[in-house]
């Protein structure tokens, strides 16, 4: 990818993003590209990459970013005035590509972020083009979707405060709820942009969007293949190649063409992104890490004394912030402890480059992984590679431990591993790679036996059976076998599973091998029935990110005597780390076993709510 | 139940549903959700069904269970439509 990191914005609240460029430093015209937020951040990362990468091709220069308190940028959602930042970012990205050069100006929004364009754009001169993809309409209609989805997607409530709003992922405020119910592009006037393309989903309604924009420079058009980028996880998540082709043919056949020399921002250096409540610096700096140029952001305070290095993996096909942007919470949260921590694009992935040109781009569960693993502990600690604390959630979960068994880092946090797929190498017949020593394959015995086909009535009855089978079958991948290979080996491993994830666990490991281990004290097991596979719970998560920064914060932080200034307490959250997203301290839990573990401070208890408790 | 929500719910279903299956073959009774049904699939069936009947889901009725089958479906809506009718 031929294209810069950069912080740009507020010194004190720096944003992050990417400039593309034409190789040789000449531009037809510029072109900013607003993301969506939430999940839908995480779902369009790698398309509006794409994007990007194509619009440059055809000699534009791009900007893509992360809004305030969104993706890598400062901040996060529970700080104040969450829409004027988001609009006011669109406003600083606009103003970077201006001072390039004195070219046209394009801006391409998707989701929300067509919303936050659409309302920045009517009231900008000089906005060339406009594509407003899959637009949300309102903020009120965008709140009441994502209530819905949170709803439909679980059970599970979490307890707000009245006026907040759960989203998959995410929680909207009840001062952000009501600043979104404000934004409507119907009430937009003007033009918008010289000339405006609307992309719209087959199966969804553009309601009023359609009678405000009727327009002779407004052309509307299908979104083809956005229910297949935004509804599905890996593997059913496609890439809408057509229209990331359209979009970027929209946008560039309407530039001179002439190109001019422009004048791109520098890369990036180090950004102070916070600071903990003793007033020490938080920095991140963008590093591409050697041999293979693999993206990722360190993130360390000031003073910060030797230690093992955190290494977030990131996870299934999304990018570097991890699962509700949990990588960059806890990245910032444990630097103001003394940790020093990476978040990482695994190779195919986020920002990142391929290993090789036969690897297929935006695919979880390489084989590469392995390497793109063993490149970074390397660089990260060059003295002694193991000095490393792997963290993972599914996919990288099971990555962090199979890497684990070869290069025995210090530690390995695994949240919801997934240890039976269909490795890529296998699809077309081939063997699985040797380096999976702890991976079940499925094969169309198993995908059986899960189907709603003649052996699902076997399956209900005798749940754990095809795992008993499947582990009889391959004893040296039983959980008991490479757990006690890890622990013997030194690494001290922290496992959180859900009653999915913990089968293989349980039918793999015996109980006496499960005591064994944890008399070791170098291993813990939390089994959670009802944690959600991706983490996209508010209570839930907030649950697991005390478990998980008590536990590394307690066995890798640099003990607090031994610094100034910085705390292992994970009680009152540093600074740099806003308060919990559920909001303010106050609102009563709903449920006897919530009270055991308040939403409102990370918990520092060992336990997760009970099952019949969590749905009172 | 007032006529005509089946056939409208089953057409929305078949258009929004997204199913592992053929409509023609699920009773009113099946869990969609296990033929195929994703959390998605039912938002978008939720934005049919409401601008189709121009109603609006209270927040205190929404929940997956009142679109587990086509029967859930058609009762949580003549609910809706009935209270609108008498308020």
């Amino acid at each position: 990818m031929d294209a810069t990191p950069l912080w740009f914005g507020p010194e004190d609240r720096p944003l992050f993003g990417w400039f593309h460029c034409p190789a040789d430093g000449r531009a037809r015209a510029g072109v900013v590209i607003c993301p969506p937020i939430g999940r839908d951040y995480i779902q369009a990362h790698y398309a509006l990459r794409m994007l990007a990468e194509h619009l440059t091709e055809l000699g534009l220069c791009v900007l893509r970013f992360d809004y305030d308190g969104t993706g890598d940028s400062a901040g996060d959602d529970t700080d104040p005035e969450r829409v004027a930042s988001w609009l006011a970012s669109v406003r600083s990205a606009l103003e970077v590509v201006r001072e390039v050069g004195p070219i046209p100006l394009s801006v391409v929004g998707m989701r929300f972020g067509a919303t936050l364009a659409g309302m920045v754009a009517a009231h900008e001169d000089g906005i060339d083009g406009l594509v407003l993809w899959d637009p949300v309409v309102s903020g009120k209609a965008y709140l009441a979707e994502q209530r819905t989805l949170s709803v439909l997607s679980s059970t599970i409530r979490s307890p707000l405060e009245d006026g907040a709003v759960e989203a998959p992922g995410m929680i909207f405020a009840p001062a952000t709820a009501r600043e979104l119910r404000s934004l409507d592009l119907t009430r937009t006037a003007g033009s918008l942009a010289r000339r405006v393309l609307v992309l719209t989903r087959a199966d969804r309604s553009a309601g009023r969007l359609t009678h405000r924009l009727t327009m002779p420079h407004v052309e509307w058009a299908e979104a083809a293949g956005q229910a297949g980028l935004m509804d599905y996880g890996p593997p059913k998540q496609a890439l809408p190649f057509e229209t990331i082709a359209r979009v970027a043919t929209w946008v560039a056949d309407a530039a001179p063409t002439h190109a001019q020399p422009i004048q791109a921002p520098g890369p990036a250096g180090s950004a102070v992104v916070g600071h903990t409540s003793s007033g020490l610096a938080v920095s991140e700096t963008p590093t591409f890490v050697a041999p293979k140029g693999l993206f990722g952001i360190l993130c360390e305070a000031d003073g910060a004394e030797p230690g093992p290095t955190v290494l977030f993996l990131s996870v299934a096909s999304e990018h570097r912030i991890g699962p509700a942007r949990l990588w960059v919470e806890l990245s910032r949260r444990w630097a103001a402890a003394g940790l020093r921590c990476f978040r990482i694009d695994l190779s195919s992935l986020g920002d990142s480059p391929l290993r090789h040109p036969g690897q297929p781009r935006f695919r979880a569960l390489g084989v590469e992984a392995f390497d793109d693993i063993t490149d970074a502990m390397r660089f990260l600690s060059p003295d002694d590679p193991s000095n490393i604390v792997l963290v993972g959630l599914c996919s990288s979960a099971y990555q962090a431990i199979e890497s684990a068994l070869e290069s025995t880092p210090r530690g390995v946090v695994a949240v919801q591993p997934v240890l039976s797929f269909r490795p890529r190498e296998m699809e077309k017949g081939g063997p699985m790679d040797p380096r999976r020593r702890i991976a079940m394959p499925r094969n169309s015995l198993v995908e059986t036996f899960h189907g709603d086909g003649p052996l699902s009535g076997l399956r209900r009855r005798f749940p754990d059976l095809g795992w008993r089978i499947r582990l009889w079958a391959a004893p040296r991948r039983r959980p008991g076998a490479w757990l006690g290979r890890l622990s013997r080996a030194g690494v001290d491993l922290f496992l959180i599973c859900g009653e999915w994830e913990a089968r293989a666990i349980r039918v793999g490991a015996s109980q006496a091998t499960m005591k064994r281990l944890r008399q070791s004290g170098r291993f813990r097991f939390e089994y959670q029935p009802e944690l959600q596979h991706g983490l996209l719970i508010a209570s839930q998560r907030a649950v697991v990110v005390g478990m998980v920064s008590d536990h590394v914060i307690g066995h890798f932080a640099p003990p607090p005597d031994s610094r100034s200034g910085h705390s292992r307490d994970t009680g009152p959250v540093p600074d740099v780390v806003n308060p919990p997203v559920v909001g303010d301290p106050g609102p009563v839990p709903r449920g006897p076993a919530l009270e055991r573990c308040q939403i409102t401070r990370p918990c520092a208890t060992t336990g997760l709510v009970e099952r019949s408790a969590e749905r009172a | 139940m007032i006529d005509g929500i089946d056939e409208e719910v089953r057409r929305i279903v078949a258009s929004y549903g997204r199913l592992s299956v053929d409509l023609d073959g699920v009773g009113p009774e099946d869990n969609l959700y296990l033929l195929g049904m994703t959390s998605h699939a039912t938002l978008n069936i939720v934005m049919a069904i409401e601008e189709t009947f121009d109603i609006e889901y209270p927040e205190d009725l929404l929940d997956r269970s009142i679109f587990e089958s086509l029967s859930a479906m058609e009762a949580a809506i003549s609910g809706l439509l009935e209270q609108r009718r008498t308020a």
